[in-house]
C-alpha cells in the first residue's frame, strides 16, 4: 500500500500546477528516441505528454492507484497503447528491457530514506540503462528560507486542496501532507545536498554530464532546485 | 589556451586515452592544507572527481571558455570555482597549498621563457611548504618516429599528429578545429625550472603508479615544494 494511493484522484489536480519540467522531460525523450522508462510514473502527468509527442514508455510506480488513473487518462489521451504500466518499486524496478533514457522527474528519488536505498536505486537505474543511456531527473534542496516561508501552515495550493510542509532540518525531512474532498495523505520526503547527489552518483557508476538550476538548464548555482543529466559510461 | 574553444565539444572522448591520473591527484589533494588550484582545469575531468572524492573546494583555471561551459555544467552543486584566464598571469587571492597541472598541459607553454614564467608565478602563489605537481611525456625518438604523420582515431577523434624536433613541438590536428601545439621539455630543463623558480623536488616518478623514473618511462610525474 502506498501513501500515494489514498490521494490518486486528489493526485492531477494538486499537482495541476506543475508544468515547467514536462517539455523538459518529452524533449530529452524525443532526443533519445525511446523507449524511456520512468521511474514514479505516477498519474503520467509526463509519460502521457511524451507518449502524445511519440514515444512509448515504460513507467514504473509502486502505487496502483496512481496507475489506475494514469492509465484511464492515457486511455482518454488515446495514447494507451504506447504506455507500459508496472506496478513495482523504484530499487527493484520490474524492467527487463534495456534503454538510452531513464527518467525519474519530480523529485521521486525523495522517497528514499538512506544513502543505502539511493545506492541500490541509482544502481538498479544504471543497470536498465544502455552503455551512452542517460539518466535524467530531478531532486529540491531547501534553504532556510524556503522552510521558514510554508513550514507547518495549510496553505490552498489548488482550489479545494490544501497542503502543509513540516520540515524537520535536522533529519533532513520533509513531511508533507495534502487533503482534499477526496482524500488526504502523509508521504515523506528525504532530501541532501547537490554535492551528495554527485558523490552517489559516482558511486553508482554514472557520470554526472550537467547539474541543472532549472528544467531552461540555467547550470546549478546554489537554490532549491536541481535537474541532472548522468551518463552510463 | 583559447584554440581549445574547438576541441571542446570533444574533448572528453578524446582524452580517453589520457594516463590513469585521478588518483594521484586526490591523494596529493587529501595531503594539501589549504587552498588548492588546478590550472588548465578544462572540463573538470580531473577537478570534479578530486572536489567530489575529498571534499575540499578547488578553484580551477582555464583560457578556453567552451571548455569550462562544459565543466560548470558538469559541477554544479560541487565547491569547484571555475575561472577563465591564463596560466600566464593568474592571481591568487590567498597563497595555495597546492598548485596541479594535470594533463600534460604544462606542455602549452611555448620554450624556456614561457614555462618559466610560470613556474615562477606559481611558485608566487604558494605557501611555504606548498606544493607544485604536474605530468608531462617523455619525449621518445621511437613514439615521434611511429606516429609522425600519422592520422589517429581516438575514440571517434580523427587527429593528426606532426612532429617539429627542431622546435621540440608536436602539432595535434583535427578537421574543422584549431591545431594544438605541445612543447616538449627534457627532464634537465623541468629540473632547472623548478631550480629558478625556488622550489625543491619531492619526487620524480615514472607514472601514475609512483614507480620510479627510469631510462624507459614515457611519463615525468613531478612533485615539487616551495621550502617551508
Amino acid at each position: 500500500m502506498s501513501a500515494y494511493d489514498a490521494i490518486a484522484p486528489l493526485y492531477d489536480p494538486w499537482s495541476s500546477s506543475v508544468v515547467e519540467d514536462i517539455s523538459f522531460y518529452v524533449d530529452e525523450a524525443l532526443a533519445s528516441g525511446g523507449p524511456v522508462v520512468e521511474l514514479g510514473v505516477g498519474t503520467g502527468r509526463v509519460a502521457i505528454p511524451t507518449a502524445m509527442a511519440g514515444v512509448d514508455v515504460i513507467g514504473v510506480d509502486s502505487s496502483a492507484g496512481m496507475l489506475a488513473v494514469c492509465r484511464q487518462r492515457a486511455d482518454e489521451a488515446g495514447v494507451g497503447g504506447r504506455l507500459d504500466l508496472r506496478l513495482g518499486d523504484l530499487r527493484t524496478p520490474p524492467v527487463d528491457e534495456r534503454v538510452q533514457l531513464v527518467t525519474c522527474p519530480f523529485r521521486a528519488y525523495l522517497h528514499l530514506r538512506n544513502d543505502d536505498e539511493r545506492l541500490e536505486a541509482l544502481s538498479a537505474t544504471r543497470e536498465l540503462l544502455r552503455p551512452g543511456g542517460k539518466l535524467v531527473f530531478d531532486v529540491f534542496t531547501p534553504s532556510r528560507e524556503d522552510i521558514e516561508e510554508t513550514h507547518g501552515r495549510w496553505i490552498e495550493r489548488e482550489p479545494g486542496i490544501d497542503e502543509r510542509a513540516d520540515w524537520d532540518l535536522d533529519a533532513r525531512t520533509l513531511t508533507l501532507s495534502v487533503r482534499g474532498q477526496t482524500g488526504e495523505s502523509t508521504m515523506t520526503l528525504w532530501w541532501l545536498e547537490p554535492a551528495r547527489w554527485h558523490v552517489l552518483l559516482a558511486e553508482a557508476g554514472l557520470d554526472v554530464l550537467a547539474c541543472y538550476g532549472w528544467f531552461d538548464r540555467r547550470p546549478y548555482a546554489g537554490g532549491e532546485d536541481s535537474v541532472w543529466i548522468a551518463l552510463r559510461k | 589556451m583559447a584554440e581549445y574553444d574547438s576541441w571542446a565539444s570533444v574533448y572528453d572522448a578524446w582524452g580517453g586515452g589520457m594516463p590513469d591520473d585521478v588518483a594521484h591527484y586526490v591523494r596529493l589533494a587529501r595531503e594539501a592544507d589549504g587552498p588548492i588550484v588546478e590550472l588548465a582545469v578544462g572540463t573538470g575531468r580531473v577537478a570534479i572527481p578530486l572536489v567530489r572524492e575529498t571534499g575540499k573546494p578547488v578553484l580551477g583555471i582555464d583560457s578556453s571558455a567552451a571548455m569550462l561551459d562544459i565543466a560548470r555544467e558538469r559541477a554544479a552543486g560541487l565547491p569547484l570555482e571555475l575561472r577563465l584566464g591564463d596560466m600566464r598571469d593568474f592571481e591568487l587571492d590567498e597563497p595555495a597549498a597546492l598548485v596541479y597541472v594535470p594533463g600534460r598541459s604544462l606542455l602549452h607553454l611555448r620554450g624556456w621563457a614561457e614555462k618559466r614564467a610560470v613556474f615562477e608565478r606559481v611558485s608566487r602563489s604558494l605557501r611555504p611548504g606548498g606544493r607544485f605537481a604536474f605530468n608531462a611525456f617523455a619525449f621518445s625518438h621511437t613514439v615521434a618516429a611511429s606516429l609522425d604523420g600519422q592520422t589517429l582515431d581516438q575514440n571517434g577523434v580523427v587527429h593528426t599528429l606532426h612532429y617539429a624536433v627542431g622546435d621540440s613541438r608536436v602539432d595535434i590536428s583535427r578537421d574543422g578545429a584549431a591545431t594544438l601545439h605541445l612543447w616538449w621539455a627534457t627532464r634537465s630543463e623541468w629540473e632547472g625550472l623548478l631550480d629558478v623558480a625556488g622550489l625543491g623536488v619531492e619526487a620524480l616518478y615514472g607514472g601514475f603508479a609512483l614507480e620510479p623514473f627510469t631510462d624507459e618511462s614515457h611519463e615525468f610525474v613531478w612533485v615539487a615544494r616551495k621550502p617551508s
